[in-house]
């Protein structure tokens, strides 16, 4: 018997290995699976993760909900999400295999003599499957490369599923500004069929042109319809990915921003993306681990099964054999060159994937960065050149209606082509926006731009002009009861408004009131009926 | 009791006298001796000027320019229009039967033109008809016309080559032929204008002159009223009104408180005999009318018939307001349209309160299509819309503005009651019944 090799040499080896695999295998397994650690990537790429519970849901939809709260919310209540960080529990799983070392295996026997004077044959024997240990350090370092890996993949997962919250979001939030935008193209046009019908009533409207007005009020009632329909639809598909009930209380901030100050520069965000993307780490790591996994299996392929053991025997005559036991495969008729192929195979795939995604994340950056480019001069052209034309349109145009140069109808047209050109301006500011998501996803991280406070466009001071003070009404105003009036009240009166009025009926009219009043708009006032008069 | 003088002056028996003698001097006209010494009395082109000429060798020598122009149709509305030395129309050309005039012309426009002279009795080669008469007068060159005057009369010139831009954008002007004799019937002011039509688009600056029918701006020498000057006279005087035609349309021209005779053409003189009395004469496209008439003391409408034409710019085909209710709509509209006013249920008279009063602007250099302030109110008018003056104490050769005529007490129309009901009007109705 080899006495180098002990039995109390051997236990304590083979504990010692138990030990460390317990103590290795355990410290790389966090208790929730890594999900801490996910959320902790997403804050790190400017994603706050609020803790998961019902109370936050109903803190986040007391409120109409913004973009950033509607990510917020996706983020602890989208259905799909626990399905996406179950993955981490698979990842575990497979870690803990891989960093476990094999139970030992006991065999006993009892072998019963035929020969009465002899003792029954107790043979016990202990096998420790002795490559695991071997392997165990090299497998463990893969296994936690490749949970690292997917604890990437399942944050990449995570900021798409946010991603498709957001642009559902944007979709929302302009459906809505459109479908006020449509009622009010409604209105302009029950307006003018109205005021069709006020004409047809006053004998001066042909039957052909009230027929078509009122064929063009039915179609506006139509595309108002239509934006409902897709309003509600929209409505459901964010729903869907906030996990709430579409038919729920719960609403949205439903003004558009204006494009922000200043766009990230293209370099600026291709380095971001470069080092951001969680798919790209994960894809990076995996690339790594298979290299890795390529120089174990070169030295790692040489080895069977090596089983270490123990055996203690009792035989029939009563001797007592123990011993250790050594059980080794021959790398002679095959060197399990397959493994080898295989994980050189398994490398080049792990690269290529690595590498067409490297290309793929930049060429991703510039183009979500070109479509945020044009999406924002689509922009800018409504606002800079579209929409004042339209607005200067329909002022030249009252100014043509003042003179009796074009009449009502044809007015009331041009402001509605003004209110068609809003449509566009909200759909290209909607474009912009998902643009920016999908900018903010090709990168991998909140955009640094996104900080800069944005403009809310207010579609009601865009669509409403500011009200003119008019005096349509005091052309045919009747002063005929004046006479005798109190105008005892007036003493602080504005009359800056009155230049021009016909006062010839004030005659007669006790003044004696107006003492203090400033009269300093009234220049140019005919003032010969006031002649009887006494104070001033 | 009427004066001698007066019930003269009120049968024209003043014109069938002649004008000589006694009667007249008290009228106090020129006398034919008068006039022959400084050979005729100058007309007054109204809004505009005559062309000085100087003499050499016998010959009067005048020079036109024709060049792009800055013009004031009425203060509100400038253009960018064509004329003659810096107007339109351009100066008038004054001279007597039997001068040798000789006319420089100058072009100064982008492209050629010519001047033909309408009505003149001359050489075919002056007659100014380009292409056809004379090689055209191209930009920068100046050509001579000359030739003698062999009548006498009302006359104008405009161009002849792109005659129909060139004319739409205001190149023309008048030639007056003043009697070698005098005038058989002296005349004692003697005014002269061009009517036109000019489409200037509201908002724009120039005339289009694509435009053959449907004019925005329609002028005495180029100006819409309240800029036309008036006709002013003293009661009692022998006034001769002289008008032409260039523009696109007949125009008749309607006089108030008159029957005037319209006495001459561009023809020439008519004879007595051939005289007509009227009040409205219609002047056709390139025709000249000479009307003639003794002033009456007043303030006297004198205008073109046309009620459109009496009108500055107005939309052609827009919906009628005439009895449309727009109460309640009206102010939903202007929800949506701020200045939005709803006008003309009840006719146009309110428009101009509003237009004055500035309470809803028009187009930039557009003028409002009624305006005017007479001493009883809105006079709503615009376009070929002027007042004859007539005073009895204007001097002879005072040609201002008098103001506006004090009607003497008694002779104005005044109201008697406010209550529609008031008094037991007759009445017919439709089916042509009874009267009830």
């Amino acid at each position: 018997m080899d006495r180098r090799l002990t039995t109390s040499a051997v236990l304590r080896g083979i504990s010692a290995a138990a030990f460390l695999g317990i103590i290795t295998g355990c410290a790389s397994i966090p208790s929730d699976f890594g999900e801490s650690e996910v959320d902790a990537m997403l804050e790190a790429r400017g994603f706050s993760v609020p803790e998961r519970g019902s109370s936050r849901i109903d803190t986040l939809t007391a409120e109409p909900l913004s973009a950033a709260s509607a990510v917020r919310l996706a983020l602890i209540n989208n259905p799909e999400l626990s399905a996406i960080y179950a993955r981490l529990g698979l990842g575990a799983a497979e870690l803990y295999e891989a960093s476990r070392i094999d139970n030992p295996s006991v065999s006993l026997s009892w072998l019963e003599p035929e020969d009465d004077a002899e003792q029954t044959q107790r043979t016990i024997g202990v096998v420790v499957p002795f490559l695991d240990v071997i392997l165990l350090p090299a497998r463990t370092r893969l296994a936690k490369g490749e949970f690292a890996a997917l604890r990437q993949q399942v944050g990449a997962a995570v900021l798409a599923l946010a991603a498709e919250a957001e642009h559902a979001f944007y979709d929302y939030q302009a459906a809505l500004q459109v479908y006020r935008l449509r009622e009010r193209v409604r209105t302009a046009a029950r307006l003018s069929t109205e005021l069709a019908e006020r004409f047809d009533a006053a004998g001066n409207m042909e039957p052909k042109e009230l027929a078509l007005h009122r064929a063009a009020a039915a179609e506006a009632q139509l595309d108002l319809l239509e934006a409902e329909a897709e309003m509600l639809a929209i409505r459901t598909e964010l729903a869907n990915l906030l996990g709430l009930s579409v038919g729920a209380d719960w609403s949205i901030e439903d003004t558009l921003s204006l494009p922000v100050p200043t766009e990230d520069a293209l370099s600026e965000l291709l380095a971001l993306a470069s080092e951001s993307r969680l798919d790209l780490a994960a894809a990076r790591i995996h690339a790594d681990v298979a290299a890795d996994r390529l120089g174990v299996t070169r030295w790692s392929r040489w080895f069977g099964d090596v089983d270490l053991g123990y055996e203690w025997e009792r035989e029939t005559s009563g001797e007592r054999l123990r011993g250790p036991e050594l059980e080794l495969e021959l790398p002679l008729f095959n060197q399990h060159a397959d493994e080898l192929w295989q994980a050189r195979a398994e490398l080049a795939f792990a690269v290529a994937e690595r590498d067409s995604l490297e290309v793929q994340a930049m060429n991703a950056v510039r183009l979500a960065q070109g479509a945020v480019t044009n999406a924002r001069d689509r922009v800018d052209v409504y606002r800079s050149a579209l929409i004042p034309a339209r607005v200067e349109a329909v002022a030249r145009a009252q100014e043509e209606q003042n003179f009796m140069l074009i009449g009502v109808f044809e007015l009331i047209e041009i402001k509605q082509e003004e209110y068609d050109t809003y449509v566009g301006y909200l759909e290209s500011l909607r474009d912009y926006w998902q643009s920016r998501v999908d900018l903010a996803l090709a990168v991998g991280t909140v955009l640094p731009s996104t900080a800069s406070a944005n403009e809310t466009l207010e579609l009601d001071a865009l669509i409403a002009p500011p009200p003119g003070m008019d005096h349509s009404e005091h052309g045919s105003m009747d002063h005929s009861e004046h006479r005798g009036m109190d105008h005892s009240e007036h003493g602080g009166m504005d009359h800056s408004e009155h230049s021009g009025m016909d006062h010839s009926e004030h005659g007669g009219m006790d003044h004696s009131e107006h003492g203090g009043m400033d009269h300093s708009e009234h220049d140019g006032m005919d003032h010969s009926e006031h002649a009887d008069q006494g104070e001033e | 009791m009427t004066s001698r003088r007066e019930f003269l002056t009120a049968t024209g028996a003043v014109a069938a006298l002649g004008g000589t003698g006694k009667v007249a001097a008290q009228q106090a006209p020129r006398t034919p001796r008068q006039n022959q010494a400084r050979g005729y009395r100058p007309v007054r082109t109204l809004n505009g000027w005559t062309l000085p000429y100087t003499m050499k060798d016998g010959v009067k020598e005048f020079h036109l320019v024709a060049e792009e122009i800055e013009h004031e149709f009425a203060p509100g509305t400038t253009a960018k229009c064509w004329g003659y030395n810096g107007t339109t129309p351009g100066p008038t050309i004054e001279a007597v039967e039997g001068d040798r005039v000789r006319i420089l012309v100058t072009n100064c426009l982008k492209e050629h033109t010519t001047i033909h002279w309408h009505g003149l009795l001359l050489p075919s080669g002056m007659d100014g008809v380009g292409g056809l008469n004379q090689p055209q007068i191209k930009p920068g060159e100046t050509f001579v016309y000359e030739f003698t005057l062999r009548q006498h009369g009302t006359h104008m010139y405009h161009p002849h080559a792109d005659e129909m831009t060139q004319m739409a954008v205001g190149m023309m002007g008048l030639f007056i032929i003043h009697p070698r004799r005098g005038e058989p019937v002296p005349v004692d002011r003697d005014y002269a204008f061009l009517v036109h039509n000019w489409a200037v688009h509201p908002g724009t600056y120039r005339p289009d002159p694509s435009v053959l029918q449907d004019f925005d701006l329609w002028t005495f020498n180029s100006k819409v009223f309240p800029a036309i000057d008036p006709v002013v006279a003293r009661t009692g005087e022998r006034v001769r009104v002289r008008i032409g035609n260039l523009s696109m349309w007949n125009h008749p021209i309607h006089m108030h408180g008159v029957q005037y005779w319209v006495t001459g053409s561009d023809g020439g003189r008519w004879p007595r005999n051939l005289w007509r009395t009227e009040t409205t004469e219609i002047v056709g496209v390139g025709q000249m009318r000479d009307i003639e008439f003794v002033a009456v003391a007043g303030d006297w409408a004198f205008h073109c018939h046309m009620a459109h034409h009496t009108m500055n710019a107005m939309g052609h085909e827009i919906p009628n307001t005439l009895g449309v209710d727009q109460s309640g709509i009206e102010r939903e509209i202007r929800e949506m349209l701020p200045g939005y006013m709803a006008m003309g249920e009840h006719g146009m008279a309110e428009h101009q309160e509003h237009t004055d009063m500035g309470h809803h602007p028009g187009p930039r250099n557009t003028l409002a299509m009624m305006t005017g302030k007479g001493p009883y109110g809105n006079i709503e008018m615009g376009g070929m819309f002027t007042v004859v003056k007539v005073r009895d104490d204007l001097a002879r050769n005072d040609f201002s503005d008098p103001g506006w005529y004090d009607s003497p007490k008694g002779t104005v129309a005044y109201r008697v009651s406010s209550d529609p009901d008031y008094g037991s009007p007759v009445r017919r109705t439709t089916g042509g019944e009874k009267d009830v």
